[in-house]
């Protein structure tokens, strides 16, 4: 990844500068992980990443969030992928071996499959979320054809609940940010790092998709810490 | 200057980044709170039917049917099954395949890397694939016969579906046969005159009335009576329980004959009469030598009923070519049965009114043709073929057989073949002079080896050269013997297609993979009792299908429209409208029927659809007791035999016309290719693996339910079921893990030591999944997958059938790293 493609490059925070939270920026940064993270790339979006068009992200991260070493290793990884002859079709076989085939000894992102280290599909955590979803009067799209625990639908309610948090006001805003906490806290840092841990073990051509994951969950693990 | 998060978000917007970010997943729906209480439905399986509570679209609860009174455990399995992580959830095709097509490495199929498909896409391969085949090749090429254990429901059948489909498109190769009967169902046409193994035997009450003793012949019915092929009753259990009684009370004398104490015998409290395995003929010869010798043959009934006994009895006697009397002596050496006990059985079955019931297993092995011949021989020298109590069964362990039959029409079907008057798209039906149907159990032989010709059932059959392969519901990586062969012959395929629900084997060796929806997840509609008949009963989809799985019925459907036939292959209706034709069908065709005496008079009419739909059943009432054969016997000119000569033959000079040196014209001894207790190779594997069907699975469906399957797992693995002194011998404690080993494989099972096994005798339950440590032929079998180590061999030039119980193995206390359980997995990467 350029440096110089970003066009925030130029604007760095000083270091040790402590921020207030723009959860209007956090929202739009969950939506990129539930798109990467909900299927696979296709060409348009492949080169897109390999021009650099993803480091107002990647900016982000180091800079709002310290993820300095995550994010190099994400860049590392799509630097690596000038070296496959059929970059797409290996990651989209890369993303079939973790996430889409086996779910014992792969990387499924459903969190029920983590409940007690061996849960099945459709199992507490799911019905837990779609709980969530039906109370926000959401539903998952019928075409996705996901569970709600599916880790890109979690990642895209969250979204939606730090975009009304970015907009709240007064005490419901503070309501909505203990929520955010708890549902960040118990619903998906829960079992993000056994997630990340899975996909440590799943053979792939390229780390794309484990470095992103590892980047997923210590995004998680810092928003859960961020100040109000 | 420092960083504004309000300016990333503005400049993130701005620039292209915006663009690598798609659309939301979600939509807004009114919000509500989860308030549903849930509803109950009603569903059907192989395993029986249920009540399920389904709640907040998953289900949640599973109850058995209100009218079956004797529901079997793995109803358990069936959430398991709908949400196990074995699931296939999209459709996939295998990388390699994808970028080379049927010029790529065929080495690494059934364990390389997939790629996801969208159904459009993955349908435009199956379509582009069958037009390849049919336009560089021809029919000969394609095979697309193996059909099993489907799921149940009338409208949705997957091997319909497919060969419906794929018959649209061209012609194909087909199979004949199965692997559960194949032999029997070759020999008894021609001694009795019908399959026998897939027909109504005499009704449980009469058996249970004029039978003084049963003998239950390698057959476990308590165990196996679990399943039927539509949706099973259980009503057999009220008799297998009234059985228990008289056993008890001295009524009846129940014998099973059988190498290992069964879950029958333990459950009835009966005798056992242990035998050698695989030596049945042997011990039948020295039965029959008795009878004969003794007198106690029923010569009267030979002489009315049958033909060829002269030939047969000189063969016994010794006056046949090879001058060998098969005297209880003679068969004491080989069947481990003193010959006094022989004698003393056989003096006991002519005494007085005797029912024998035979299991499958034993013409599941080499020459597996003579066991069932020989046990019609012996019914018809005791004379009671036809007598309520008496003659011989080799169905009642099987779906309802003995339950007596309603009467009534059953619902039929969504067709398999092609519509009267139509052709398909390449309507080319030159096959090159290669056969157009193969014995099923051949079909590895026949992809090893095309071009070859075979002897088969008084004909010849060539092998084509098939170069592509589609399986629906069906798991010939479960049920096919050798597992080491198959992955040779699968590395000779162009291109495999397979649709299913769950990532068993036959789907890791397969180029083309396709989700279908599990049974629960579409409507349909089935008959309640396979062959008692006993209602009609309402599937109601539980939940929808999962992730992007599909029913068969929109997969063949959206495969047809590729070819512009999709509104022929539905014929015009969507799914709801084949399930009330099958039921108005059924309506009409019962518009005469009257429910036996007993029965609930009110059935007599069947109500409209919507009724039944929403009752989700309609019960016919139990039918009438019947005998097999007893027309034969009153009137046998009239209600004449399907066998050559009307009679029972036994002997058959069709068969021995034939000339075949592994299946004469009457029944014989042979010796297997491989036997434990003294028999070939014995001293290199002296312990006999029998395949038997499981305990808690039908065939393999339900393995993958990991609830169900820790109930019976051993560290994770099958079972292997072995003797305390077998255990013992090697070191080997309950609870280890064990090798076992041959010459055709390895695998790794858990050992459970027990009293029902005899020294030498060895039980791993076929259906098992396959999943070796790697792609390597030999490569250890991680789970236990029996059909690793048996043997692919015909089990003569008659039938061709699988012999999978000629198989001996021996094993060991597992040392070192134990690998991981690769079986319930999809595919993964091995090195190119």
């Amino acid at each position: 990844m350029r440096e110089s493609a970003s066009p925030l490059a130029a604007a760095r925070p000083e270091m040790g500068e402590r921020q207030p939270v723009d959860w209007e920026s956090e929202s739009l940064l969950c939506r990129w992980l539930a798109t990467v993270l909900g299927t696979e790339l296709d060409d348009a979006s492949l080169e897109r990443y390999r021009n650099g068009e993803a480091a107002p992200f990647f900016d982000y991260l180091r800079d709002a969030h310290g993820m300095t070493h995550e994010v190099a290793r994400l860049d590392e990884a799509l630097s690596r992928l000038v070296m496959l002859r059929a970059p797409r079709l290996e990651l989209a076989a890369d993303f079939t071996e973790l996430f889409l085939v086996d779910a014992r000894s792969g990387a499924p992102p459903y969190a029920s499959l983590y409940a007690g280290g061996e849960g099945g599909f459709h199992g507490e955590a799911a019905e837990r979320m779609e709980a969530r979803l039906s109370e926000a009067g959401y539903a998952v799209r019928r075409e996705v054809a996901e569970p709600a625990d599916h880790l890109a639908v979690m990642l895209d309610y969250l979204a939606t609940r730090l975009q009304m948090l970015a907009e709240a006001e007064g005490p419901a805003r503070e309501e909505m940010r203990q929520d955010v906490g708890a549902f960040l806290k118990h619903e998906l840092c829960s079992w993000l790092p056994l997630l990340v841990s899975r996909s440590a073990a799943v053979k792939t051509v390229s780390d794309f998709y484990p470095a992103l994951l590892a980047l997923a969950d210590a995004y998680c693990h810092r928003l859960s810490h961020s100040p109000p | 200057m420092t960083i504004s998060r309000r300016s990333f978000l503005k400049g993130a917007m701005a620039g292209s980044a915006a663009s690598l970010i798609g659309p939301g997943l979600l939509t807004s729906t009114a919000a509500a709170g989860v308030t549903e209480q849930g509803v109950w439905k009603t569903a059907g399986s192989h395993w029986g039917a249920m009540n399920a509570l389904v709640k907040g679209g998953k289900v949640a609860e599973v109850k058995p049917f209100g009218a079956d009174q004797y529901p079997t455990e793995m109803l358990k399995g069936i959430k398991g099954l709908i949400y196990s992580p074995s699931r296939i959830r999209y459709p996939m095709v295998r990388l390699e395949w994808l970028k080379n097509r049927h010029n790529g490495d065929r080495t690494t199929r059934g364990d390389n890397r997939f790629v996801r498909l969208t159904w459009d896409a993955a349908l435009d391969l199956f379509h582009e694939e069958l037009e390849r085949i049919q336009t560089e090749y021809g029919p000969w090429a394609l095979y697309a016969g193996a059909t099993g254990w489907r799921q149940t429901g009338q409208v949705h059948s997957c091997g319909n579906h497919m060969q419906r489909a794929v018959a649209m498109h061209g012609h194909f190769v087909k199979k004949v046969g199965d692997y559960s009967t194949g032999a029997g169902q070759v020999v008894l046409p021609y001694v009795l005159g019908s399959t026998e193994v897939y027909s109504q035997g005499t009704s449980w009450p009469l058996i249970l009335e004029n039978s003084k003793t049963v003998v239950l012949w390698g057959n476990d019915p308590y165990k196996n009576l679990q399943v039927g092929w539509n949706c099973e009753t259980h009503e057999s259990y009220a008799y297998l329980e009234q059985l228990k009684a008289k056993v008890e009370e001295g009524s009846i004398r129940v014998i099973s004959v059988d190498p290992v104490r069964t879950k029958t015998q333990n459950y009835l409290g009966c005798e056992q009469l242990y035998i050698n395995p695989m030596t049945d003929v042997a011990f039948m010869l020295g039965m029959a030598h008795t009878l004969y010798n003794e007198a106690l043959h029923n010569q009267e009934f030979i002489d009315a009923y049958a033909l060829g006994f002269d030939d047969f009895i000189a063969y016994v006697q010794g006056d046949a070519d090879d001058g060998v009397a098969k005297t209880p002596e003679w068969a004491e050496e080989i069947c481990g049965v003193p010959a006094e006990r022989i004698r003393e059985f056989a003096r006991l079955l002519a005494a007085d009114r005797t029912q024998l019931l035979f299991g499958w297993a034993i013409q599941r092995q080499q020459h597996g043709e003579q066991p069932y011949w020989m046990g019609a021989v012996l019914a018809t020298m005791l004379g009671q073929i036809g007598l309520p109590g008496g003659g011989i069964s080799y169905g009642h362990h099987y779906s309802s057989i003995g339950v007596p039959s309603s009467g009534a029409s059953a619902p039929g079907a969504f067709p398999r073949n092609v519509d009267a008057g139509k052709t398909p798209e390449h309507d080319n039906t030159d096959f090159q002079g290669a056969a157009s149907t193969i014995p099923v159990a051949r079909w590895i032989d026949c992809l090893l080896n095309p071009g070859e010709t075979i002897q088969y059932n008084g004909a010849e059959v060539t092998f084509p050269d098939i170069h592509m392969c589609v399986f629906s519901g069906c798991n010939p990586w479960h049920h096919h013997q050798d597992r080491n062969r198959m992955k040779k012959a699968f590395q000779k395929l162009e291109t495999v297609v397979t649709i299913d629900y769950s990532w068993n084997a036959t789907c890791r060796f397969s180029d083309l993979v396709l989700p279908a929806c599990t049974q629960f997840e579409r409507n349909d509609i089935d008959i309640y009792g396979s062959y008692s008949n006993r209602g009609v009963l309402a599937m109601h989809k539980l939940v929808d299908p999962l992730f992007h799985s599909r029913s068969d019925f929109d997969i063949f459907t959206d495969l047809c429209r590729r070819f512009g036939r999709d509104e022929e292959y539905r014929q015009g209706l969507d799914e709801m409208g084949w399930v009330k034709k099958l039921y108005d069908e059924c309506r009409e065709a019962n518009k005469s029927f009257s429910p036996a005496p007993g029965g609930d008079q009110s059935t007599s009419s069947m109500p409209e659809f919507a009724q039944f739909w929403k009752e989700g059943y309609v019960d016919f009432g139990p039918g009438e007791n019947w005998v097999r054969h007893a027309d034969f016997r009153q009137a046998p000119e009239v209600n004449a035999l399907g066998t050559p000569s009307g009679f029972i033959e036994v002997s058959s000079r069709k068969i021995a016309r034939y000339g075949y040196d592994d299946c004469r014209g009457y029944p014989t001894w042979m010796e297997k290719a491989e036997r434990s207790h003294g028999g070939p190779n014995s001293d290199r594997y002296p312990l006999w693996l029998q395949s038997v069907h499981p305990d808690k699975r039908l065939h393999s469906q339900l393995c993958e339910s990991e609830e169900l399957r820790a109930t019976y797992a051993v560290q994770g693995r099958e079972p292997i079921y072995m003797s305390p002194q077998d255990a013992s011998e090697r070191g080997i404690q309950d609870g280890d893990l064990v090798r076992v080993y041959n010459d055709r494989g390895q695998l790794l099972a858990g050992a459970v030591v027990s009293d029902d096994f005899p020294p030498g005798v060895v039980r791993i339950q076929e259906g098992a999944w396959y999943g070796p440590v790697g792609p390597e032929i030999g490569a250890l079998d991680t789970y236990g997958d029996p059909n690793t180590l048996t043997l692919d061999l015909g089990t003569s030039k008659l039938a061709q059938a699988p012999s999978a119980n000629t198989c001996i193995v021996e094993m060991e206390r597992f040392e070192g790293e134990v690998p991981e359980v690769t079986a319930f997995g999809g595919p993964t990467m091995v090195e190119i």
